[in-house]
């Protein structure tokens, strides 16, 4: 089986595929610290996946920057395509307006997004645009913040959903 | 490791609590007699085990913790066929599930733990079509049951008792000598839109289903709340897993000790046709022998001829009640097709209760023309997990952005999803073996499962997919943006046949009593024993009415 397609294969098993690896496969003197620009970049990134809006707030409003860079600095691999990945940011930031990416405004990272979702299979902005959306979409939406605006979206107990059988409109919250 | 002194306490050891031990140490115990129930998993505590009051709840699948997962291997992977390319499992958000050319092997669902996987199941109480228990005479296929529907009646009766099943006054085919303990559960709104959709355009039948979930407070046991996660563990004790409805009673009568975190190393066999005693490692690590009068084997299709054929002697070179060279042959697996929508209209189909609702109207196993076996369609949208927001923003929203956020307010409740389940066909290319390479951490083998999708299930599956877009269709989904089938991931909860019941000896590995045909005081009760699957029944209910069978047989035979 060759590596890439592997890799498509485990990132499409699930929401736990690679994000639910467990840490200790890696050794703690593997662990590398992100820069500070590194971080600042990744931050940015994120939050043009998930901005606020009217009803709820951005990527790094709850957090989920931190625990990302968290769990990928104990990967090798992630934690390479992560850098990589922070550098084609800016590269194609240079490009379009000759800035960083944590300087350009919203509508140019989302350019710029968008273009890592169109890459190519396989290629570092595609596979981190890849791994990446799926895993802050996982922490951002196990965080109550998120929910605001999404009807019945909360745990399920202790309440439960007594007025399950009823039509929603009769039901309350 | 040193083995300490042997037990001589008990008139019968179990090994394994799930549906058939947990129902075999309740009737055992009942009767007096002294039983001890070997469990390789823990004891979960449900309000601290399974968290659904936390925001990460999405998260947190059922809690089976890594060093008690069942291990196993596979062998043969089936290539997967461009024209059978409809079948495979796709998302339309996340693209093609499996991109490789060959299926993929996920995994065997299997729970240890007092409870076993009733642990998480969605809590489906169902009896067998009647004639699902005779496929080889009606149809030359698979292998008769040994015993009728009318004998296994009363048993089924007084499991539904003991477990406080919900279910409908009227489901077709099964005859009943008495109601359901509790009256039906109200269908979920999103049910009773498929009930008006099949029926007024389909002129199918869709009722309540039959679940060991409580539509009332019973026994001391509080009524369901509607949260839609059985198969995260029930927090409240409603659903009726094994470790509420029968451990728990067993326990109670003073006659039954339950050892958990005490996985089976070792089966002595001895002479005169007689397994001596189990060997076991106790919650310490330390080995620990207990003697077995009798011993009763309950650790599903995949486990229980695990230990079977690792247990070779002089008197059983080929393994433990395997003179028919049966054991792990047949093999069976779960067979299924799942298609999923979004529906125009909010169903908040976020609360309520796993497969609330059926249609039995194919489940007959002459019910579709040329394709013999049963099947069975219900609402499925809890068990493929499009019930929080998590899933919805992974599989059901695409994108990114303030977009994506907007569709998730969008269609956040909408998801519908039908599922249909159908019987599986023994086929000389599944079975269970022992894998040459990889042991346990006790030097024991472990499984190796090899699995084929034959002809026939393809055919299946083809009705199952066309039938769960149908249904969607009728429901008012006009496009169906998810599907998963067994056709290219083996992924089975319910697995089957590996040591089939039946009168002959050369054909069987234990008799209509569950017992090996050679080892006199050796009992099988799971879902090895079945000769047919069924039409895609939930397999506990029978499994648990068999125990009870058996354990009244042994009590006899006392």
């Amino acid at each position: 089986m060759q590596r890439r397609t592997l890799f498509k294969a485990v990132l499409n098993l699930g929401i736990l595929s690679w994000f639910g690896l467990p840490p200790k496969l890696f050794s703690a003197n593997q662990q590398i610290k992100f820069t500070s620009a590194e971080q600042e970049t990744f931050a940015a990134y994120l939050d043009t996946l998930i901005p606020a809006d009217d009803f709820t707030p951005s990527a790094t409003q709850v957090g989920v920057p931190a625990k990302m860079l968290a769990r990928l600095s104990m990967r090798p691999q992630p934690q390479q395509i992560v850098t990589a990945a922070g550098q084609w940011l800016n590269s194609q930031a240079v490009e379009l307006a000759k800035k960083s990416f944590v300087e350009l405004n919203a509508e140019q990272r989302e350019k710029i997004v968008a273009q890592a979702e169109r890459s190519q299979e396989n290629s570092v902005p595609r596979i981190f645009f890849e791994m990446t959306r799926r895993e802050a979409f996982v922490h951002y939406y196990a965080d109550a913040r998120s929910w605001k605006g999404i009807p019945d979206a909360r745990a399920p107990q202790p309440l439960g959903f007594l007025d399950y059988a009823s039509p929603p409109q009769e039901r309350k919250g | 490791m040193t083995t300490q002194k042997t037990q001589s306490d008990y008139d019968v050891v179990i090994v394994g609590s799930g549906a058939g031990g947990g129902a075999s140490a309740w009737a055992l115990a009942t009767q007096g007699l002294r039983v001890l129930v070997l469990e390789a998993g823990p004891q979960y505590t449900p309000a601290k085990d399974y968290p659904l009051t936390q925001d990460s709840w999405e998260l947190n699948r059922f809690p089976d913790r890594a060093f008690y997962k069942t291990r196993y291997s596979f062998g043969f992977a089936q290539p997967l066929e461009e024209k059978r390319a409809h079948l495979r499992a796709y998302s339309q958000v996340q693209g093609q599930t499996n991109p490789l050319s060959q299926r993929l092997f996920g995994s065997y669902h299997h729970v240890h733990g007092v409870g076993g996987s009733t642990l998480h199941y969605s809590g489906g109480a169902h009896r067998l079509h009647p004639n699902a228990m005779k496929m080889h005479t009606l149809f030359g296929i698979a292998a008769d049951w040994p015993l009728t529907y009318e004998e296994l009646e009363p048993f089924y009766s007084a499991a539904e008792t003991i477990i406080g099943v919900a279910g409908p006054a009227q489901q077709p085919g099964r005859p009943r000598s008495q109601p359901y303990p509790l009256p039906a559960h109200s269908l979920s709104y999103a049910s009773q839109k498929i009930k008006a959709g099949v029926e007024k355009q389909l002129g199918m039948h869709w009722d309540a289903n039959s679940l060991a979930i409580l539509s009332r407070p019973y026994q001391g046991r509080p009524a369901c709340n509607y949260c839609a996660n059985c198969n995260r563990g029930c927090p409240r004790g409603d659903k009726g897993s094994v470790d509420v409805t029968f451990i728990a009673p067993a326990l109670a009568t003073g006659h039954c000790t339950v050892k958990s975190n005490s996985p089976v190393v070792h089966l002595q066999v001895g002479d005169n046709d007689r397994v001596v005693a189990v060997e076991y490692a106790n919650a310490d690590g330390q080995l620990e022998k207990v003697n077995t009068p009798i011993l009763i084997l309950a650790c599903g299709a995949i486990e229980t001829p695990r230990l079977l054929l690792a247990t070779q002697s002089p008197h059983c070179p080929q393994g433990l009640a395997n003179d028919s060279g049966l054991v792990g042959r047949n093999f069976m697996e779960t067979v299924f097709f799942a298609s999923s929508g979004l529906h125009p209209e909010q169903l908040r189909t976020q609360g309520g209760i796993p497969g609330d609702s059926v249609s039995w109207d194919f489940n007959a196993p002459d019910a579709v023309k040329d394709l013999p076996g049963g099947h069975y369609f219900a609402f499925n949208t809890p068990e493929t997990d499009l019930i929080g927001p998590i899933n919805y923003a992974l599989r059901l929203a695409p994108g990114w952005g303030k977009a994506h956020k907007a569709k998730m307010r969008e269609i956040y409740g909408h998801a519908l999803s039908i599922a249909g389940m159908g019987e599986s066909l023994p086929h000389p290319q599944s079975f269970i073996t022992l894998d040459d390479t990889k042991k346990d951490k006790y030097g024991t083998p472990i499984a190796k499962i090899f699995s084929l999708v034959d002809e026939l299930t393809l055919k299946r599956l083809e009705f199952m997919r066309t039938k769960t877009r149908d249904i969607l269709q009728a429901s008012g989904v006009t496009q169906v943006i998810e599907q998963y089938s067994n056709y290219d991931f083996f992924n089975a909860t319910h697995v089957f046949g590996t040591c089939r019941m039946g009168n002959d000896p050369q054909q069987s590995v234990v008799d209509k009593y569950c017992r090996s045909h050679r080892w006199k005081n050796l009992f099988i009760v799971d879902g090895s024993v079945f000769p047919s699957s069924g039409g895609g029944e939930a397999p506990s209910l029978t499994i648990e009415a068999l125990a009870l069978r058996t354990a009244k047989y042994i009590k006899e035979l006392k």
